[in-house]
């Protein structure tokens, strides 16, 4: 184990900070130190709320040690990706459209998470309203990946992967739109979770597609995400998209047993219509025999073509996006960044028979995902390429390409990222592992015992390197 | 069997067309922009003419309206 508290894994910080073998003062301290050591060089936090995070910080502190801790998030610190709102601290989206936003009112996410004791020490950078990005033409430059700063953290929840991995918070709230979650929770060696759709209120967190959006954590591992799934989820009646399931045991459902589970691979979607590169199939292969050893059955499944679902969800979601946008971009489109400019002028165009037949198709796609998870237990397949060099992308190209993260958007399904190795640069490599509609519980247990049987999970970022280049940029600065 | 609602080969829409569907739309855009969305049209039109058209009537859209989620009295 670390001896570094800012590398702990949330849940064994909170065995500690039980044991009271860990301050939440100093564990806080301890996060903001980091900040302010090496965020001059990730960007990975647009709003820092030090003031709060000590306060929040030393009544856990006295809570725990009066009668204890009232939650497993008690005393630990965490981020909200900027999109989500919090009351009297600013809320940008990343945009220069919402640069002077202080909401009134907290997010869901952040009640649930503040009552349950955690201490926010921050809010995280995304690419603008988390969709379009990299940019570096809104409120602040994009986050940087803590394993090598010339790479991307991916996105939109970049900052949210960067902080956690460099060991300024040990667990953050993305949003997934088609991956938005799962990608930098990937490149960033870390665990991130789409839960499925409707099973975490989105009350208070600024829209992308209102159709296709999911919150969801972040954090080291999957039992990690579980202790937060279980704050989170619930029915709330003010987020109409929320479902009124019954939330599970997600802790008592980490089992590290998996014998017996049937795990489906869509080896069309992997070898042919979208190929994964030949070092992250060997990665992709070697978490499969890991699986096989704990018990699992593997089996290949057969899908729609993974295009359509990405088709789908992208007219879906340009329609949805320059629907909530066109007031602004009416009057003020300057105050987008050109990335998501692009992409909002794209959707002013498509017309209501697109939207429609899109939803139509989407329903179809759907129908063909549950009908597959019908003959397994969990899907498995890559979650993204590693990391690749941080650099602004030609809007176009999001177009005519897919990705293996949108299908379990376009279908509802919880599906979650964790890390299964690293390429011969350092850089990690990511599996999926999406369930059945509101069985995360199967889903996380799948990625525990997968994170109990290997290594990877102990691994972090190079400080050191990170601090130095922190002061680099601080003297060339000054 | 449901077809794509553009025939393969056929060709974009023209700058002149696309600023029509603008004018349609009410959207007066600086020139500059109007670069962006003509570029970026073609890349939408191909897109949506992946989404296949031509289906049974009673085919529900995904999205199906539930309307006790907006009955918010008893929050």
């Amino acid at each position: 184990m670390t001896s570094d508290p800012t590398f702990l894994a949330l849940a064994q910080a909170s065995r500690m900070i039980a044991a009271k073998t860990l301050s939440p003062v100093e564990l806080t301290e301890a996060c903001l130190a980091r900040a302010a050591a090496v965020d001059g060089i990730l960007c990975s936090v647009i709003t820092p709320t030090p003031e709060l995070a000590m306060a929040q910080a030393r009544q856990a502190e006295t809570g725990i040690h009066r009668s204890g801790p009232v939650s497993a998030m008690h005393g630990i610190p965490y981020t909200l990706k900027d999109i989500y709102e919090t009351a009297g601290i600013r809320t940008t989206a990343q945009s220069r459209s919402l640069s002077d936003y202080v909401p009134t009112r907290d997010c869901h996410a952040q009640t649930a998470l503040a009552g349950a004791g955690g201490v926010l020490v921050g809010k995280t950078t995304t690419w603008e309203f988390a969709h379009g990005g990299p940019s570096w033409d809104v409120v602040a430059p994009p986050a940087r990946n803590p394993w090598d700063t010339t790479r991307t953290p991916a996105g939109s929840s970049s900052g949210s992967g960067a902080a956690i991995a460099a060991g300024l918070c040990l667990a953050s709230m993305g949003s997934d739109t088609g991956g938005s979650i799962r990608m930098p929770a990937a490149v960033c060696g870390l665990a991130g979770l789409k839960p499925t759709y409707g099973r975490v209120s989105r009350r208070g967190i600024l829209p992308n597609c209102f159709s296709h959006d999911h919150a969801g954590p972040m954090a080291w591992t999957s039992e990690d995400l579980a202790i937060m799934l279980e704050l989170i989820s619930g029915h709330d009646p003010l987020d109409p998209g929320c479902a009124n399931v019954p939330v599970a045991d997600y802790c008592a459902a980490l089992t590290g047993d998996i014998s017996g589970l049937v795990i489906g691979v869509p080896w069309d979607w992997i070898d042919t219509q979208y190929p994964v590169s030949v070092d992250n199939r060997r990665a992709f292969d070697d978490a499969l025999d890991v699986m096989r050893g704990l018990g699992a059955n593997v089996r290949p499944i057969t899908l729609p073509p993974i295009l359509q679902y990405n088709d789908s969800k992208r007219v879906i979601a340009m329609s949805e996006l320059f629907s909530i946008h066109e007031p602004v971009l009416r009057t003020r489109p300057e105050l987008f960044g050109a990335m998501l400019r692009y992409r909002i002028l794209s959707g002013s165009l498509l017309r209501a028979e697109d939207y429609v037949q899109a939803m139509r198709l989407r329903a179809e796609l759907a129908t063909a995902m549950q009908a597959a998870f019908r003959e397994i237990d969990v899907m498995v397949l890559p979650c993204t390429e590693p990391a690749g060099l941080l650099q602004a992308t030609p809007p176009e190209t999001m177009f005519d390409s897919p990705s293996w993260t949108a299908p379990f958007n376009s279908s509802g399904n919880p599906a979650l990222s964790i890390c299964n190795g690293f390429n011969s640069g350092g850089m990690p490599f990511s599996l999926q592992i999406a369930g059945r509609l509101f069985d995360e519980a199967t889903v996380l247990r799948v990625g525990d015992a997968y994170e109990k049987a290997t290594q990877w999970r102990e691994r972090r970022p190079n400080i050191a390197e990170l601090e130095r280049q922190a002061s680099m940029t601080e003297t060339a600065i000054a | 069997m449901t077809e794509p609602a553009v025939a393969v080969g056929t060709p974009p829409t023209s700058p002149q067309h696309v600023a029509i569907l603008l004018q349609h739309a009410h959207l007066n855009l600086p020139q500059a922009y109007l670069d962006e969305l003509i570029d970026a049209y073609a890349y939408v039109e191909r897109m949506v003419g992946r989404i296949r058209r031509g289906r049974q009537h009673a085919d529900e859209p995904a999205y199906v309206f539930h309307p006790t989620v907006f009955d918010t009295s008893g929050v």
